[in-house]
């Protein structure tokens, strides 16, 4: 993988959701460097510098990670309850980006520290803007906790 | 259990029987050895008795004989008047029963016979000295003898010495000074056939102030003898022994070398005899041998009856318990019986108690288990709308972005069929997502719980109005609403029934100039109204105005997933309440619904109506 530091990191499964997602998110912020993975395993290897990511600079971390809750082998939830559980992690934004509206996962997210719930729409063009804007929220607006912080 | 008890009660009647003839038995036999014992001792107690009496008897006459002689002591010349005089004071029939008379026999020397004799003659007529002998020794003849009856006139001037039974009697008197019998003998008395035997108990009688201390004194002295005389068995009979004692007596004179000489036999004696007893007696110098037996009356009286009334008596009371205890035992079988019943009935009671107690339980297993299976189906459910969610959404989301992607991509260089083509299958894309939205809204319904509150419905419809009305900005929309009374449901979901209602009027009364809609009270039904003049519809298909995705009109006249009216229901329906609706094509529509359990001032005809759509 490249050792560019992504801006987003992705966690998605569904490979046409992931296109439609980097369409969207390129459209808004042309420039954005997005790295996609398919399960919770591959997004905390990622996160951990383990696996196939070892020896990966862990001390910098992507801007926002945008979380699906389905997945396989390891879901959004658990990957989202180890992040808030390691120290070096906690404090990294995490947006869940799913399918579901039901109340249950909302308010579990939410519980375990989520920093945003967003409901993918289904039709396109608002998939497409509640993406773009979402991205472009979080890579130019809000500013992410400093280095020191992750060292924690 | 029962078993025993059963035949111990079989046997205990005859177990009692059994032991009723054991002692009857025993007691008879008992009884029969008592008896026995107690007639030997009775028999004692006859031969005591029996020899007493002739004791006691022969006592009595010795008394009477010293009683006479006592006369001769004070008196030497007693006279025959005298003589008679004192036997008759001694009353002897009354007395001395038994006794066949008393005599005075004078000691007669040879010289004095004539004068005697003379005397005697002299005094009693015809009477003589008999029988006449000139040996040269004294002669004792009867002087006097009293009763004079026949037997003893006869005896009458007899010379006792003559006989030599009577004179060995005599000298023993004479010369031991005492009373002395005779052996067994005739007397001179003895006048008719049936002749007795006798005896004589004689006393020495000396002269008076005579030395009468040796053997020569006494034979010098001795005047005469007081005699007694006795027929043995009229004394014999006289004592009563064989009628009041039931033995018979026989009495024999005993020598001194052992010879018997029958003194009385009675009646005779049984030939055979349960008791014989002999005692010796000795009377006045003689030994006397009673012989005693027992008469069979004896024995009849003494053993008979006893044993007969104890075998009666002891069968008696043997059948009288032997009956008892069968009744006993018949009483404690039924009783039993009862019990046996009654545990029974107990047993059936307990085993329908426990029969319950499984049937509750079971039911309870069951109540667990349908709710475990109701649990499971709602969890299969709640995971069916999750993945309907998840799922049913991304592919949706694909045939959509993926189209809008090549119509802005490639949109140019498409036919215009082309470009109106993906158009359609993009909206149908999207049209499915809102489907999918609402059923899941739909079946979030069913779990959600009601939390009920006072709602104002004024404000609540203005406020649902505003927000629909700000999505139509380019229709002509009239909002009437009257005095609503407030409902008391669950905030949010009544919220959505005006949604949907106020959303659905806006809709149907596209193309009406102004669109009409009318929220008011109904008191006829006590019911909220919302009326619009809208379309309307075709009251023939009322009753599928709320049915899941059933639709009254083409969906290219009018958008939906006709899931709307079927919310409304539901939501109704779970807060006890109803809706329905009238409808006429082109004029339009009313819609009536209540909210169970209004409870506010006024709302007397709601609520009925609530409970009637509750129902």
């Amino acid at each position: 993988m490249t050792d560019t530091l992504p801006d987003i990191l992705l966690v998605e499964d569904n490979p046409n959701d992931a296109e439609l997602a980097l369409r969207a998110l390129r459209k808004a912020t042309p420039a954005v460097h997005v790295l996609v993975v398919r399960d919770g395993v591959e997004a905390l290897d990622f996160l951990r510098g383990t696996g196939p990511f070892h020896g990966r600079d862990v001390t910098v971390l992507p801007k926002v990670m945008f979380l699906d809750l389905k997945l396989p082998r390891v879901d959004g939830l658990e990957v989202l309850r180890q992040v808030r559980d390691d120290p070096r992690l906690k404090c990294m934004p995490v947006v869940i980006l799913t399918s579901s509206r039901q109340e249950r996962d909302v308010t579990e997210c939410y519980r375990l520290g989520a920093n945003g719930y967003v409901v993918k729409p289904v039709d396109f063009a608002t998939f497409s803007e509640t993406l773009g804007t979402s991205g472009r929220y979080w890579l130019t607006i809000n500013q992410p906790p400093p280095a020191a912080v992750h060292e924690g | 259990m029962e078993h025993p008890g059963t035949l111990l009660h079989l046997r205990s009647p005859v177990l009692v029987a059994a032991g009723g003839v054991l002692l009857t038995a025993l007691a008879t036999g008992l009884v029969w050895r008592e008896a026995a014992v107690s007639s030997r001792t009775r028999f004692d107690d006859a031969v005591e008795e029996a020899a007493d009496r002739l004791h006691f008897r022969m006592d009595t006459y010795a008394a009477a004989l010293r009683g006479l002689r006592g006369l001769y002591a004070i008196h030497p010349q007693v006279s025959r008047q005298d003589f008679r005089a004192y036997v008759q004071d001694l009353q002897l029939h009354r007395i001395y029963p038994g006794i066949q008379g008393l005599a005075w026999a004078p000691r007669v020397p040879p010289a004095d016979v004539p004068a005697f004799a003379a005397r005697l003659a002299d005094e009693v007529p015809a009477a003589q000295l008999w029988p006449v002998r000139s040996d040269g020794q004294d002669r004792f003849p009867v002087a006097y003898i009293e009763p004079q009856d026949d037997r003893n006139l006869a005896a009458l001037g007899f010379d006792l010495a003559s006989d030599p039974t009577r004179l060995a009697a005599l000298v023993q008197a004479r010369d031991t000074g005492v009373l002395t019998a005779t052996a067994p003998l005739t007397l001179a008395q003895e006048i008719t056939h049936r002749k007795q035997l006798g005896f004589l108990l004689v006393l020495p009688v000396y002269k008076l102030h005579a030395a009468v201390a040796g053997l020569d004194e006494r034979r010098m002295a001795l005047a005469g003898f007081v005699t007694g005389v006795f027929r043995a068995d009229d004394l014999l009979l006289a004592l009563g022994i064989r009628t009041e004692l039931d033995v018979a007596v026989e009495v024999y004179d005993v020598a001194p070398d052992g010879r018997r000489i029958v003194l009385h036999r009675g009646d005779g004696s049984p030939q055979v005899a349960r008791y014989v007893a002999e005692k010796t007696y000795e009377v006045a110098g003689r030994t006397w041998l009673l012989r005693i037996v027992a008469l069979p009356e004896f024995q009849d009286r003494l053993r008979g009856q006893l044993w007969l009334w104890t075998l009666v008596v002891g069968a008696f009371v043997t059948v009288l318990s032997w009956y008892v205890t069968l009744l006993q035992a018949r009483t404690t079988r039924a009783a039993q019986r009862s019990a046996t019943e009654l545990a029974r009935v107990a047993q059936a009671l307990r085993d329908g108690e426990t029969a319950l107690r499984e049937l509750n339980s079971e039911l309870e297993r069951r109540v667990t288990d349908r709710t475990a299976q109701l649990q499971a189906a709602v969890d299969d459910l709640e995971a069916f709308s999750y993945s309907v969610a998840h799922d049913l959404r991304a592919p949706l989301r694909a045939v959509s972005g993926f189209t809008a992607i090549v119509e802005e991509d490639a949109g140019e260089h498409l036919p215009e069929a082309s470009r109106r083509q993906l158009a359609q299958v993009r909206r149908s894309a999207e049209e499915m997502g809102h489907l999918i939205d609402d059923l899941l809204t739909f079946s979030r319904l069913g779990k959600q719980e009601l939390a009920r509150a006072d709602v104002d419905m004024n404000l609540l419809a203005q406020a649902v109005f505003q927000n629909l009305a700000a999505m139509e900005p380019d229709r002509m929309l009239q909002f009437r609403v009257g005095a609503l009374p407030p409902a008391w449901g669950d905030p949010a979901m009544v919220r959505q029934v005006l949604v949907n209602l106020l959303g659905n009027a806006i809709k149907y009364t596209r193309g009406r100039d102004p669109a009409v809609l009318e929220l008011d009270w109904d008191p006829g039904p006590g019911a909220y109204r919302l009326r619009d003049n809208g379309v309307g519809f075709d009251m023939r298909f009322a009753s599928k105005l709320f049915g899941v995705f059933e639709r009254l009109h083409p969906r290219d006249q009018f958008e939906g997933t006709g899931v709307g009216l079927a919310l409304v229901q539901r939501i109704v329906l779970r807060h006890g309440g109803r809706v329905w609706a009238q409808g006429e094509p082109g004029v339009g529509a009313t819609f009536w619904f209540t909210v169970g359990g209004q409870g506010s001032a006024g709302q007397d005809g709601g609520g009925e109506q609530g409970r009637e759509g509750a129902t």
